[in-house]
């Protein structure tokens, strides 16, 4: 009895163990060894003489961790990434076509940003963003651009301060809002989002370089001041999958405004606007928070947006008395206007543009699903939209004003 | 099978194999002594000594013992003196059992004499240090007990070290250890019973327990298991814990080992089984859960919060020297999205010219640590640095430099080897030692789908195993909430009102209820002494 | 090596037995026909299932923990035993297998892309033959661990996520019509209706006459945690990119970010999960064989184990090859089959035996 216990534990060891002998033995079949990857930082999508152009920036290694041990080390005159361009009837076959030039395998899963260039904005970017949600190894997490021109070349520029160019403009665009709050930066499941949405738009960041000409040798960075660099620009406005326009940089910071996606910003404003317009003071947002409350009116919704926020005063140009509490609601009313004006302008360009990137389809629906049904049934959200009426009402506080009660102009012996 | 029991009656079980009849003594002193000395093959450590006391009979007597065994002075004073120097008014026809007893009852000055009938039990006596005195005529002799060899005193224990606590660690002697024990509980119901284990070295075995504290089925498994060793020898510990332990192909250890008589008490006093061996300082402590190799006797001698901060350190270094090579291999072969970039980038570097794959590479540096561990447990104290250079400095840093491995693989390492040495029992520490390889296998076939497979066999396993009848991962799984105040962390030793394990003793509740220390009853302040 | 199980743990594996696939499949169907009233369409689910439990409680209260079959044969026949015996066994190992397939799937899906499924599927059932091998005990235990495990990741996965969810995602409640909510319970339903393994566990329950109580512990908890998973991925993602994800709970795993470096965690989440689902496959392969041992009256199973695990694997392997397969029978077919075994069957064994226990009781008042 014994002895057949022993050997049934046996035999169900040796059973248990064969399996893993013969998958020992037939190799291990997703595994990759590290330099069979091509790690890559960014891609770019373009649509070039009717085929998908595909960029790849793969990082190299053996360029800047020349400090790590061991054989590690390469020439530090080696580029910290290399690109490669491909093209294709469809994505997966420009990405499979670059198997024909480079020696490591496409390892996407680290990369930080993509750029679509605008030709392939125009055209439609539904076959991107499936792929992104489908294969088992895209990042969702990639921030998105739009380059007007070729999107290929923004990845052959070469960026000081970090060697690794993808994860710098994810750092840019990071910073960007955190500091600026022009706008935020819109990853690709974030994309993927606001498009499904009952609005269908959404609003991708430009990614431009500020000269035509590309900074790709390595030799090129020794110098202090590039003659070209990469820079945020516009706004790109998607509905459906296409793009339908730009928004400029003042037109993105109002609809940051509308979204509630300020985080920090910085407002010139006239100081004493009854003695002159001129702008000569700055008025720095810490909060802001922006509430939009849709409203049927008979015939068309008005959305009454409250925007509320406070914040510091940061410079001043003119001869004001900060303790004079007068003063500083004049400079409260006058930074309001300044951000109305704003608001107003970038709400008349969204306008223009027919494309609901503020969401209001959402808040919409979230409020009033009775009307919403409807309005889906008849499919007229667009005139629906066109005839929306924005209600915007600002109010901001100046908190604080810094180190010095008074402007260096008020003291001065005139 | 010969097994004495000293005093305690239970459990004595009919022994189960045939050995040879023992055989009476006979009549004649001359035969007995004949028959001894054929026995022992003339071993030259054997002494025989005739001599005859004119006043106790006129036959001569014989003392026999073995030199080293028995403490010669204690032999010539309280044996041969008062035997040959005394001289009692002589009896006329004395009898050899009137010398018998008259010698039994008057004349040796010492503890224990004993009384054999059989050449065997003689035998016994003799190899245990007694001083065995024939008489002629009589079927019976007297053995004294004059044991009294060459041991080591007692010293640090040398394995498992404590910065607070007693320093003192069993020595080989069995009588030592008892002794050690008993004076850490003195209490009637310690109880210490001895059996002799070993048809050739007839080893000393001692299970010491707590009456009423260790469950009686635990004690009768142990005496069961202990009675049904047939062998021909114990040498060391480890002899009986392969014997008596259960699930015999696990690679964990269901039976503790101790050097230290703070911890074998401690274990006791929990209501574990202690068992005390003849010629090993390692004492046993049976049942125990996983969770016990975890507890050092250090935990209660140091502060709680401190004990408990090491105690997850130690659970955390098992599970990184069991997976951290396995997980180093999964990640960089299977899910390098897991990386964080730069890391990624900078191993990508690192292993640009490591001519192995990772899989090699992690078995290369394991192997070698195991190579270097073994050689620095073998080698002579006095080449000791020279091979700590050799590991350190030539396979650490030149095969980097060399670049047949990876930086990042060497950190690997020596961290898995790090960490195994922190896991206070070298028992449970040792079995992990394999189970990383397997590991690593999978983890280079599977990734982490093959770990985390692997890891759930291992928990199917230890959740199967039983040490005595106590589930071995208790009190966790199967979960017993108020058990786990000293498993993950230590609570504060006033609130430990109960014994902690799932044994299955009666006396549960080992310390008053209230026993956490608070200012007594605040007392009615005089009046106005508080105002400054 | 069978020993009882504790009222608990019996708990504990009938969360096993529905959360694991449920967790990671559910929401994407719900989703697809309520949107952002997932939160609402689980609650007549969870109430069905309480029902079910209810129903099982009480018929394994009746046969106080007998074996169900021998239960039934001695009531009945021997003939309905065997026929009874012989369908369930027929629904346990289709259910088993399409156990077996969708953790295969899972795993083929998202980490070992290349593997091929007979050396996954192996593995997987090879290790589930040594849990059920090892008795329910064993199973209750390792399960208990896991389950303690969840506990580390509910803060890992809440942390990681804060920053990214929006409560106003989850709005305006109530939007879709009863029907489609009625639609959307559906196939969640047939996942509380797993409960009704808790009939072949009935012989090892420590106290059967609690049957109703584990049901109900079990079931409650799991509503509980598909609430928390469904709430917390529709806050992160919003109702329409559920839709389009097959696994939604681990794309919101797979955004989380911590610091700069913690980032990618699906496969973590995806390695707890694999724990998880091996149990839920173990119990069903544990059912099965308790099926065949009461069907065919063996006195031990352990023999049958492995040649019943060889069926469910090659039918996981040649019945389920095609994924849209199961997808359709997960839509529709399983509503279906699910209900008239785990819930049709037993409430009509109810019903006879309460029947047939008034008639008794007439009787012995009219005599």
């Amino acid at each position: 009895m014994n002895l057949r216990k022993l050997l049934n534990t046996k035999l169900l060891c040796s059973v248990l163990c064969l399996p893993l002998c013969t998958s020992l033995l037939s190799g291990c079949w997703d595994a990759r060894e590290l330099s069979e990857l091509g790690i890559t930082s960014g891609s770019a999508y373009d649509w070039e003489d009717n085929q998908w152009k595909a960029t790849y920036q793969i990082i190299n290694p053996s360029s800047g961790s020349s400090s790590m041990g061991g054989s590690g080390g390469g020439s530090t005159s080696s580029p910290p990434f290399i690109t490669f361009t491909v093209k294709g009837k469809t994505i997966m076959e420009a990405i499979q076509k670059s198997n024909l030039t480079s020696i490591r395998e496409m390892f996407p899963s680290h990369s930080r940003v993509t750029v679509i260039g605008d030709r392939l904005a125009k055209r439609g970017i539904n076959p991107l963003l499936d792929i992104f949600l489908r294969k088992q190894d895209a990042r969702e997490t990639v921030y998105v651009f739009i380059h007007s021109g070729d999107a290929g070349d923004v990845l052959d520029q070469l960026m000081q301060l970090t060697k690794n160019q993808g994860a710098g403009i994810q750092l840019m665009i990071e910073q960007e809002s955190k500091l600026l709050s022009y706008y935020p930066g819109i990853r690709m499941f974030e994309l993927a989002m606001n498009l499904a949405s009952e609005s269908g738009c959404a609003a991708v960041p430009e990614l431009m370089l500020t000269d035509s000409k590309i900074m790709d040798e390595t030799s090129e960075t020794g110098q202090t001041n590039l003659p070209s660099r990469l820079a945020l620009g516009r706004l790109g406005v998607l509905k459906g999958d296409k793009m339908v326009g730009w928004l400029s940089q003042k037109e993105a910071f109002g609809l940051s405004f509308l979204t509630n996606t300020i985080k920090s910003a910085m407002i010139p404003f006239a100081s004493r606007p009854q003695i002159s317009e001129q702008l000569d003071s700055s008025y720095m947002i810490q909060k802001s928070t922006t509430i939009v409350q849709p409203r049927w009116a008979r015939d068309h919704f008005i959305m009454d947006i409250h925007i509320k926020g406070s914040g510091v005063i940061h410079e001043i140009g003119s001869k004001v008395d900060l303790n004079n509490q007068a003063a500083l609601a004049e400079m409260e009313t006058s930074i309001e206007n300044n951000i109305l004006e704003v608001v107003e302008q970038s709400w008349k360009s969204v306008k223009k543009l027919n494309a609901d990137v503020t969401g209001f389809a959402v808040r919409i629906h979230r409020s009033d699903k009775k009307r919403w049904r409807s309005i889906r049934q008849d499919k007229n959200w667009d005139t629906v939209f066109q005839n929306i009426e924005i209600r915007p009402h600002v109010h901001m506080d100046i908190e604080r004003t810094g180190l010095s009660s008074k402007s260096f102009k008020s003291i001065q012996q005139d | 099978m010969n097994k004495k029991s000293s005093a305690q009656g239970p459990g004595q079980d009919a022994p189960t194999h045939s050995v040879p009849a023992p055989q009476p003594l006979s009549v004649s002193l001359e035969a007995n002594v004949q028959e001894i000395s054929k026995r022992i093959g003339e071993s030259s450590d054997v002494v025989f000594r005739h001599f005859t006391n004119e006043s106790l009979s006129s036959s001569p007597l014989a003392f026999i013992y073995i030199d080293g065994l028995v403490n010669s002075e204690m032999v010539n004073q309280t044996v041969l003196q008062p035997l040959m120097e005394t001289v009692v008014p002589k009896i006329p026809d004395i009898t050899a059992t009137d010398a018998y007893n008259l010698v039994k009852d008057q004349m040796l000055p010492i503890g224990s004499v004993k009384e054999g009938k059989t050449l065997e039990s003689l035998l016994g006596m003799l190899f245990d240090g007694y001083t065995l005195i024939l008489f002629n005529g009589m079927t019976t002799a007297l053995a004294a007990d004059t044991a009294g060899w060459e041991k080591r005193s007692i010293n640090e224990p040398t394995s498992q070290g404590v910065i607070r606590g007693p320093k003192e660690g069993f020595t080989e002697n069995l009588r030592t250890g008892t002794a050690m024990l008993r004076r850490r509980l003195k209490t009637s119901d310690l109880r210490i019973e001895e059996y002799k284990i070993g048809e050739r070295t007839q080893t000393g075995v001692a299970l010491v327990y707590l009456e009423g504290i260790a469950s009686a089925e635990v004690l009768k498994e142990i005496r069961r298991r202990l009675n049904a060793i047939q062998t021909d020898s114990i040498l060391e510990s480890n002899y009986i814990e392969e014997f008596i332990q259960d699930g015999g192909l696990t690679p964990f250890p269901t039976i503790q080992n101790t050097e230290r008589p703070d911890a074998l008490a401690g274990g006791i006093l929990e209501g574990q089984v202690g068992i005390i061996i003849d010629g090993t300082p390692f004492a046993l402590l049976a049942p125990s859960t996983f969770f016990n190799f975890f507890q050092s006797s250090e935990d209660y001698y140091q502060r709680y919060d401190i004990s408990s901060f090491l105690r997850l350190i130690r659970y955390s270094a098992f599970f990184v020297s069991m997976l951290l090579p396995a997980l180093y291999i999964a990640v960089t072969t299977f899910h390098q999205e897991m990386l964080p970039t730069t890391l990624l980038v900078s191993l990508a570097a690192q292993r640009e010219g490591v001519p192995f794959p990772a899989l090699a590479e992690a078995l290369l540096m394991e192997l070698t640590f195991d190579v270097l561990r073994e050689a620095g447990v073998r080698m002579p104290r006095t080449i000791g640095p020279a091979i700590s250079i050799v590991g350190a400095l030539v396979l650490g840093q030149s095969a980097v430099q060399a670049g047949l491995v990876s930086a990042a693989m060497v950190i690997v390492v020596s961290f898995t080897a790090i960490s195994n040495f922190v896991i206070p029992s070298l028992a449970i520490a040792n079995s992990i030692r394999l189970i990383r390889f397997i590991m690593m296998l999978i983890a280079a076939t599977l990734g982490l789908f093959g770990i985390m497979s692997f890891l759930m066999v291992l928990l199917i396993h230890m959740a199967g195993l039983r040490s005595f009848g106590v589930p071995y991962l208790s009190p966790v799984a199967p979960m017993t909430p108020r058990y786990l105040k000293d498993i993950f962390i230590r609570v504060p030793l006033w609130d430990m009102t109960i014994r902690p394990k799932t044994n299955l003793g009666k006396e549960t509740r080992r310390q008053g209820k209230h026993q956490k220390p608070e200012p007594a009853k605040k007392l009615q302040k005089p009046e106005g002494e508080n105002t400054p | 090596m069978n020993g009882k199980i504790g009222t608990t743990q019996a708990a504990m594996l009938v969360v096993t037995t529905v959360l694991p696939t449920a967790i990671v499949i559910l929401p994407q169907i719900i989703g697809e026909y309520v949107e952002q009233d997932s939160v609402i369409a689980i609650i007549p689910p969870t109430l069905a299932g309480l029902g079910i439990a209810f129903v099982i409680g009480s018929v394994i209260r009746f046969s106080n923990g007998a074996p169900f079959l021998d239960w039934i044969r001695e009531k009945s026949s021997p003939v309905i035993s065997v026929l009874l015996g012989l369908l369930l066994l027929l629904f346990y190992l289709d259910t088993s297998s399409t156990i077996l397939r969708e953790f295969v799937n899972f795993v083929k899906d998202n980490v070992l892309l290349k593997t091929p499924v007979a050396v996954i599927a192996t593995l997987i059932l090879l290790i589930s033959i040594y849990m059920v091998r090892k008795g329910i005990e064993v199973m209750a235990r390792v399960n208990s661990l896991v389950i303690l495990l969840f506990l580390f990741f509910v803060p890992l996965y809440l942390s990681g996520l804060w920053g990214e969810m929006n409560i106003h995602r989850l709005l305006p409640l109530f939007d879709h019509s009863a029907a489609s909510l009625l639609l959307a319970s559906l196939t969640p339903s047939t996942w509380m209706s797993e409960v009704a393994v808790l009939l072949f566990l009935a012989p090892y329950l420590r106290s059967p006459q609690k049957a109703r109580l584990i049901g109900y512990l079990g079931l409650l908890f799991v509503s509980l945690m598909m609430l928390f998973s469904i709430i917390t991925i529709l806050m992160v993602l919003g109702p329409q990119y559920i839709k389009l994800t097959t696994y939604p709970g681990f794309s919101a795993a797979s955004i989380i970010q911590i610091g700069r470096f913690i980032e990618n965690l699906d496969v973590l989440f995806i390695s707890y999960w694999v724990m998880a689902i091996y149990l839920k496959f173990a119990i069903f392969l544990f059912a099965t064989v308790e099926c065949f041992k009461q069907t065919f009256r063996v006195s031990s199973s352990r023999p049958f184990i492995a040649a019943l695990g060889l069926v469910i694997v090659m039918e996981c392997l040649y019945t389920w090859k095609d994924q849209a397969e199961l997808n359709l029978y997960n839509k529709e077919g399983r509503f279906l089959v699910f209900i008239l075994f785990n819930a049709i069957l037993p409430l009509a064994v109810l019903l006879v035996v309460k029947l047939r226990r008034s008639r008794h009781k007439r009787k012995e008042c009219e005599t």
